[in-house]
């Protein structure tokens, strides 16, 4: 059974387009990333601002990409 | 009533570190994010950790979990905001040492004699209660800022004066100057005798510490000592000293 856990975010974190959002798993002393780790199961709950020329926001077609893309 | 609230999911799964780039017609103001980290093929034990980048390569943040995953187990995580850090526990991890010598050692009539230890334990715990001299196995700091210590001794059998004494001669802070003493005459109780302190020590300035034998019985007798020290910080912080 996957354990509960809860991590604090900024209350008034802005993603604009072009960020990259990543999920990392990492050494909790050196801060590097530890390997053979699998994430899945995303989703984002947010409030949509700033909408582009489209008048909508994109959401569909959302992939998890493997490593970072940045 | 209408919000602009929306709930994106992200789909398929992938190694971490993963990532998506928020699409180029907006943005999102996220109040809840979620993932699950199947962690069975873990190269060792892991931290969630959710990292925002901006669209210029730079890191704006990183918010890992405040535990840690086991290398096999799993997890799911939340991030949102309003998740405060759980208080600092205090560090109370207590310490103990053990300082012993076989075959006794002989202690002269009428001299106050340091009793000096051949064997001890703790010797690889550089935050034990009790330092030593190497050179002569004799107790000569206590490191841990409250120490109880127990003094055993067991003498030749016998009706003569003896004391053993447990002694600070700088201690810390000064009020704590104290010097521990048991004293019997008579077989057999006095032929075993036994104290305990409670001595305070600074990691920063330790101080010394002796454990003295005497007795008065006109010729030498084999004394046999133990020293079992119990460190304990009182003060949260590394070692407990400064909190």
């Amino acid at each position: 059974m996957a354990q509960p856990l809860e991590a604090p975010m900024p209350p008034d974190l802005d993603l604009p387009d072009g960020y990259v959002v990543v999920w990392a798993a990492i050494d909790a002393t050196s801060g590097a990333d530890v390997a053979g780790v699998v994430v899945s199961g995303v989703s984002l709950f947010g409030r949509v601002i700033g909408l582009g020329a489209s008048d909508t926001f994109a959401l569909g077609a959302w992939f998890l990409v493997p490593g970072p893309e940045f | 009533m209408a919000t602009d609230d929306q709930q994106v999911l992200v789909t398929g799964a992938a190694s971490a570190p993963a990532s998506f780039r928020i699409p180029g017609n907006g943005q999102i103001q996220p109040k809840a994010v979620f993932a699950s980290y199947d962690g069975t093929g873990a190269a060792g034990d892991f931290v969630p950790a959710l990292k925002i980048i901006s669209d210029g390569g730079e890191t704006v943040g990183i918010y890992p979990t405040e535990s840690p995953v086991v290398a096999g187990a799993s997890a799911d995580v939340s991030w949102f905001p309003g998740v405060k850090p759980q208080a600092a526990a205090p560090l109370l991890e207590s310490r103990v040492g053990m300082f012993w010598r076989t075959g006794g050692q002989t202690i002269h009539t009428g001299a106050v004699t340091e009793y000096v230890f051949q064997q001890q334990q703790g010797q690889a715990d550089p935050n034990g209660p009790l330092g030593f001299s190497l050179a002569t196995f004799t107790i000569t700091v206590v490191r841990n800022f409250r120490v109880y210590v127990d003094f055993l001794v067991q003498w030749q059998a016998g009706n003569y004066d003896r004391y053993i004494e447990i002694a600070q001669p700088v201690g810390f802070p000064p009020q704590d100057l104290f010097t521990w003493r048991a004293r019997e005459a008579v077989s057999p109780d006095g032929d075993v005798q036994h104290i305990g302190a409670v001595l305070a020590g600074n990691p920063s300035a330790p101080a010394a510490l002796t454990f003295n034998l005497f007795q008065a019985s006109g010729s030498d007798k084999t004394a046999t000592g133990y020293v079992l020290a119990y460190g304990w910080p009182e003060i949260a912080g590394q070692n407990g000293w400064p909190g």
